[in-house]
């Protein structure tokens, strides 16, 4: 019963890193459209999704973030070519890596928002506060 | 001394010696080395002696090439029509009077072959009817999975000085999609559509397209889009073939150590921000070499090429730099040339030693991919470090 309470009340801390062409942009969008975003949410701007190492996304669950998101421009689209390209290979070898450590996919999402997606921007914030909150707070596994 | 005659698609001859085109600048004559038959060994000195001005006529120029320093190139080499000899729609052996829009062109052209009259090779009458043929090649075929943009335009401007040189003639129009934007473009189709001398067939693909020779002229075979088979008659049909990269885009490309986009053409920064950029800094992209274009965008983009190279290339000025740049810790760098590899812009280097990585800031455009990927760390992405970014996570994390 004591364990349920305290996982509702769960506040998932998510890490977004925002790319100065487009999410970060969109993120504008967003505010300006007056959309709710979650306040789980802290973000970080970055150049090119591409400057993201994957390094960053360890730390940031070292320093407590419960889940991360990538934000890039749309493929095709980076301002920088292909910088998108880079992160999103980097994101999938990631990914393995943190199968291996029992930390679940959810908790690193890779997406493509336009500066003009103020919508796509709040909804995929939405879609992993609540992916997250569901998993419950990060736990490292080890042991296998 | 005569030869084939290049500039008017090979249909009548021009001498060894000639103007390449007419309006060409410098206007000069210009010698052909290979049809000169001095070049053969022979004496030959017809033209000199022709000439009234002493000394004009020079044998002894040779071709040379010259090496400059420049602060900024342009790539304008244009996109050339694709080669229709082989397409099977056209059978074993296009026909004398199966044109290509370039060379139909030349034939309404003062200076072409007919002094621009409309007439067949081979009977030397006006034609009763021609056939257009649209999107030959375009809109098919991963190579040319586009509209050639000018085509459409061109085939209606064929119309309308046909009609108005030979007012008799039937048209008929055989298109994939018929495509006119812009503010001129509607008025012209729709005048040709109005226009009851004019007819219209809607064809899925090549594969449906049968031009055949026939005793009196050509026949045009096809099965329509919606899957009825038909068949028009001409005494002249006109191809209008996809704009595609010239044949030495790619050589040329490699030399500049430029991008090319899937289909061939020379692939622009970025589509919307920066389209008369190439990959890299300080080379610049005018006209179809770029993409298939009408002539208002090619100039539109040289414009916006000299405009951007005018204002960065200031005699005395120095050049701005973004601060956002990649910078190397030359002492510790591995030299595994993974950021080399990675960089779009070509922006990274071997420095003098060989060893090390070394970026070029005026070239390197702040992206920071090599920064992320540079397995030693040593990368720096100035003004969003490795530093600066972990102490803002910590900041919003804690
Ligand atoms: C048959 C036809 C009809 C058209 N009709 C119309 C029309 O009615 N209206 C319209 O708006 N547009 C029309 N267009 C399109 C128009 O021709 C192009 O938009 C325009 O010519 C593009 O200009 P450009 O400078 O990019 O290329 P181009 O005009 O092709 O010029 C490229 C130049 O580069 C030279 N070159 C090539 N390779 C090299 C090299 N390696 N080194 C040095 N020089 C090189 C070529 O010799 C050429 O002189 C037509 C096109 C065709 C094919
Ligand atoms: S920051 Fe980007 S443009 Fe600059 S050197 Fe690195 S990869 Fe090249
Ligand atoms: S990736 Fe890093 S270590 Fe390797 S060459 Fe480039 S700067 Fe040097
Ligand atoms: S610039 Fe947005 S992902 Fe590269």
């Amino acid at each position: 019963m004591i364990r349920q309470q305290a996982a509702t009340a769960f506040e998932p801390k998510i890490l977004a890193f925002l790319c100065n062409w487009c999410s970060y942009a969109g993120a504008d969008k967003a505010g300006v459209a007056q959309l709710s975003c979650p306040p789980q949410v802290r973000t970080i701007k970055v150049m090119c999704s591409g400057r993201i190492d994957p390094q960053f996304i360890l730390e940031a669950y070292r320093q407590g973030a419960d889940g991360v998101v990538i934000l890039a421009c749309h493929p095709g689209d980076c301002h920088y070519k292909e910088g998108n390209v880079h992160a999103a290979r980097r994101q999938r070898i990631l990914l393995r890596l943190l199968a291996q450590f029992g930390i679940e996919a959810a908790r690193c999402r890779m997406d493509y928002v336009s500066a003009g997606e103020g919508e796509k921007f709040a909804r995929v914030l939405t879609e992993v506060v609540e992916a997250v909150s569901m998993l419950g707070p990060l736990q490292w596994n080890t042991t296998d | 001394m005569a030869v084939k005659n290049g500039c008017n698609a090979d249909l009548d001859e021009r001498k060894a010696i000639f103007f390449p085109f007419a309006g060409a600048l410098p206007n000069l004559p210009v010698i052909d080395g290979a049809a000169c038959l001095r070049s053969q060994g022979g004496e030959c000195q017809l033209c000199r002696e022709a000439c009234p001005v002493e000394e004009a006529v020079l044998f002894a120029e040779q071709e040379q090439v010259i090496e400059k320093t420049v602060g900024a190139i342009v790539v304008a080499v244009g996109a050339q029509l694709l080669d229709c000899a082989t397409l099977p729609a056209l059978g074993e052996r296009p026909g004398a009077d199966v044109y290509t829009s370039y060379a139909f062109e030349r034939l309404l052209a003062q200076s072409g072959p007919t002094g621009g009259e409309v007439v067949t090779l081979r009977t030397g009458k006006p034609p009763a009817a021609v056939a257009i043929l649209h999107c030959v090649g375009s809109l098919e075929g991963a190579q040319c999975d586009y509209c050639s943009e000018v085509c459409c335009q061109n085939a209606f401007k064929f119309n309308h000085l046909i009609r108005k040189k030979v007012p008799g003639a039937v048209i008929h129009h055989l298109y994939k999609e018929l495509v006119m934007p812009g503010k001129d473009g509607f008025a012209l189709y729709r005048a040709i559509r109005d226009d009851p001398a004019s007819h219209f067939i809607r064809y899925p693909s090549l594969d449906v397209l049968r031009v055949e020779e026939r005793e009196e002229g050509y026949a045009v075979a096809y099965t329509d889009a919606s899957g009825v088979a038909g068949e028009v008659t001409a005494d002249l049909v006109i191809l209008c073939p996809a704009l595609v990269p010239t044949t030495d885009t790619a050589t040329l490309a490699t030399l500049l150590e430029v991008q090319r986009d899937r289909l061939g053409f020379f692939a622009e920064q970025h589509n919307r921000l920066a389209p008369v950029q190439s990959t890299v800094r300080g080379i610049y992209l005018a006209g179809t070499c770029q993409s298939p274009m009408d002539l208002q965008k090619a100039m539109g983009q040289g414009m916006a090429v000299a405009g951007h190279i005018l204002s960065e290339l200031v005699l005395g000025e120095r050049i701005e730099i973004e601060p956002v740049t990649a910078e190397v810790d030359a002492e510790r760098c591995a030299g595994c040339w993974v950021c080399l590899q990675v960089c779009p812009y070509k922006a990274i280097h071997r420095d003098e030693s060989g060893r090390r990585a070394c970026v070029n800031a005026l070239l390197c455009a702040g992206c920071g991919i090599c920064v992320a990927a540079c397995p030693a760390g040593v990368m720096r992405g100035n003004h969003f470090t490795n530093e600066a970014i972990l102490a803002e996570m910590a900041g919003v994390l804690a």
